[in-house]
C-alpha cells in the first residue's frame, strides 16, 4: 500500500513543474516589496449632507481635520477621536443632541478616563463609539 | 461553483474514495484557485491515508501560502525540506520559505535561511537565490551588498550591470531626505523640515498654524500680560509645534522610502529585461 503511495508521489513530483507554472515568478512576487502604503485617512464617510446646517458642520469638520488636526499631536484618548465622534453623533442624532453628546465626550477626554472603557485592539485607546439608534 | 458541486457529488455518489482520486480532485481545485477546498482535500488524504509524502506536504504548504497564511506554509515547507530527496521539491520549498520571510519583512531571518540553503539548491538556482539575497540586503538597507547580488544575476549582460551601477550610485535617492535633518530643521522653524522633505502644502500648513499662534501670543502679551500669553496660548503652541515635528519625521521617512522603492523597482525591471533578452537569444 505504502509503495503505491510512493509511486503516486513520484508521479506528482514529476508533474510539479507543470502544476507550479501558474505561480508568479519571484520578481513579480517581490516587485512591490518596498512600496509605501498611503496611510492618509479619508473622513468624507463621516460627513453628512442631509440638510444645510449639517453640510456646514461637515465642511467645518473637514477643514479642522485637514488643516488643524493634521498638525496636532495624537492627544485624544479615545477611538474614534472626539472630532469623528462629534460628526458621527450629529449624523446619528441630529445637530442639537449630537453637539450635546460631543460636548459630553470632550469632558470625558482626559488622562484619567482609562479603566472605564474597553481597549480598542488596533489603536490601544479607550473604545467609545457612538451608540446607534435602535 | 457548479463544476465544484458536481465534482464533489459525483465523488460522493460513486462511493469510491481513493487517495489518487482525492489528490487529483485537490489538484484541480488548486489549479482553479479554490485553495481552501484544495487544502481540505490534501489534509483529508494526509489524515485518512497516513500519507506523509513530500509532494502532498508541499501542496498543503502552497495552499496556505496562497491564502496568505505564511506561518503554516513555512511549517509544511520545513517538513518537505527535511524529508524530500527530490531536488525540485527541495528548491521550491526552500525558495518559498525564504520568500515568505521577506514578505513578512523579517529580513534577518531570511538571511539566516539563505545562508543555510542546500548547496544543490544554490548551484541549480543561482539566480533565484541571488535575487533573494539582493532583496534581503536591500531590506536591511545594505545597498552595496544588495547591488552586488543583483549584478550577479545579470553578470553576463554588461549593459544591465552598468544600469544597476548607475541606479545605486544615486546616493541622494537612497539616503535623502534624512529624517533626522528634517526634524532638526523643523525644530528651528516649524515647516522647514517638511519643505526640505518636499511636502510644500504641509510645510505651509505647519508654518501658518504655528506662526499664527506665535502672533496671537505676542498680541495677548501686549494687550494683557506675558503670564496671560503663556497660560492661554503656550499649551496650544506646544501641541501644534510638537505635532509638526512628528509629521516632519514621518514625511521625510516616507519620501525616502518612496525613492528607495523606485530604485528597487527599476533594478528589478532591468533584471527582468535582461533575462527576457537572454531567453530570446
Amino acid at each position: 500500500m505504502k509503495y503505491k503511495y510512493r509511486l503516486l508521489g513520484l508521479v506528482f513530483a514529476l508533474l510539479l513543474p507543470l502544476l507550479s507554472s501558474g505561480q508568479e515568478d519571484l520578481i513579480s512576487t517581490h516587485y512591490h516589496q518596498f512600496d509605501v502604503q498611503d496611510q492618509k485617512v479619508s473622513y468624507r464617510q463621516y460627513t453628512s449632507t442631509s440638510n444645510e446646517a449639517n453640510q456646514i458642520f461637515s465642511a467645518l469638520f473637514l477643514i479642522y481635520k485637514e488643516f488643524i488636526s493634521s498638525q496636532d499631536v495624537d492627544a485624544c484618548v479615545f477611538t474614534p477621536s472626539c472630532s469623528v465622534y462629534a460628526m458621527e453623533s450629529i449624523k446619528e442624532y441630529g445637530i442639537l443632541i449630537g453637539i450635546c453628546s460631543a460636548l459630553d465626550r470632550l469632558t470625558r477626554c482626559h488622562g484619567f478616563a482609562a479603566g472605564d472603557y474597553s481597549i480598542h485592539p488596533h489603536t490601544h485607546k479607550n473604545y467609545d463609539p457612538v451608540e446607534k439608534k435602535d | 461553483m457548479i463544476i465544484t458541486f458536481i465534482s464533489i457529488n459525483s465523488g460522493l455518489l460513486s462511493g469510491q474514495y481513493t487517495a489518487d482520486s482525492a489528490l487529483s480532485f485537490a489538484d484541480q481545485q488548486y489549479l482553479r484557485g479554490n485553495y481552501s477546498l484544495a487544502l481540505k482535500e490534501y489534509q483529508r488524504v494526509s489524515f485518512h491515508d497516513n500519507f506523509s509524502d513530500a509532494y502532498l506536504l508541499f501542496k498543503i504548504g502552497d495552499c496556505y501560502l496562497n491564502q496568505g497564511d505564511w506561518t503554516h506554509a513555512r511549517y509544511y515547507y520545513d517538513q518537505v525540506i527535511r524529508i524530500t530527496h527530490d531536488d525540485s521539491l527541495l528548491v521550491n520549498a526552500e525558495i518559498r520559505n525564504i520568500s515568505t520571510r521577506i514578505q513578512e519583512e523579517a529580513y534577518k531571518r531570511a538571511l539566516i535561511n539563505l545562508y543555510s540553503v542546500h548547496d544543490t539548491v544554490y548551484r541549480q538556482y543561482n539566480d533565484e537565490i541571488n535575487l533573494l539575497f539582493g532583496i534581503t540586503h536591500f531590506g536591511l538597507t545594505e545597498f552595496d551588498t544588495s547591488r552586488y547580488y543583483f549584478k550577479k544575476i545579470v553578470e553576463t549582460d554588461s549593459l544591465a550591470c552598468a544600469k544597476i551601477d548607475s541606479l545605486f550610485s544615486l546616493k541622494k535617492m537612497l539616503y535623502k531626505p534624512n529624517p533626522n535633518l528634517a526634524y532638526a530643521l523643523s525644530l528651528v522653524i516649524p515647516g522647514l523640515g517638511q519643505l526640505y522633505a518636499g511636502d510644500v502644502p504641509d510645510a505651509l500648513n505647519s508654518f501658518i498654524l504655528s506662526g499664527s499662534l506665535v502672533g496671537l501670543s505676542v498680541f495677548v502679551a501686549y494687550q494683557y500680560t506675558l503670564l496671560d500669553a503663556i497660560l492661554s496660548i503656550l499649551p496650544w503652541y506646544q501641541r501644534y509645534y510638537m505635532g509638526g515635528l512628528e509629521n516632519t519625521n514621518e514625511i521625510a521617512e516616507k519620501k525616502r522610502q518612496e525613492r528607495r522603492s523606485s530604485i528597487y523597482r527599476a533594478t528589478l525591471d532591468i533584471i527582468r529585461e535582461s533575462k527576457n533578452k537572454q531567453e530570446t537569444l
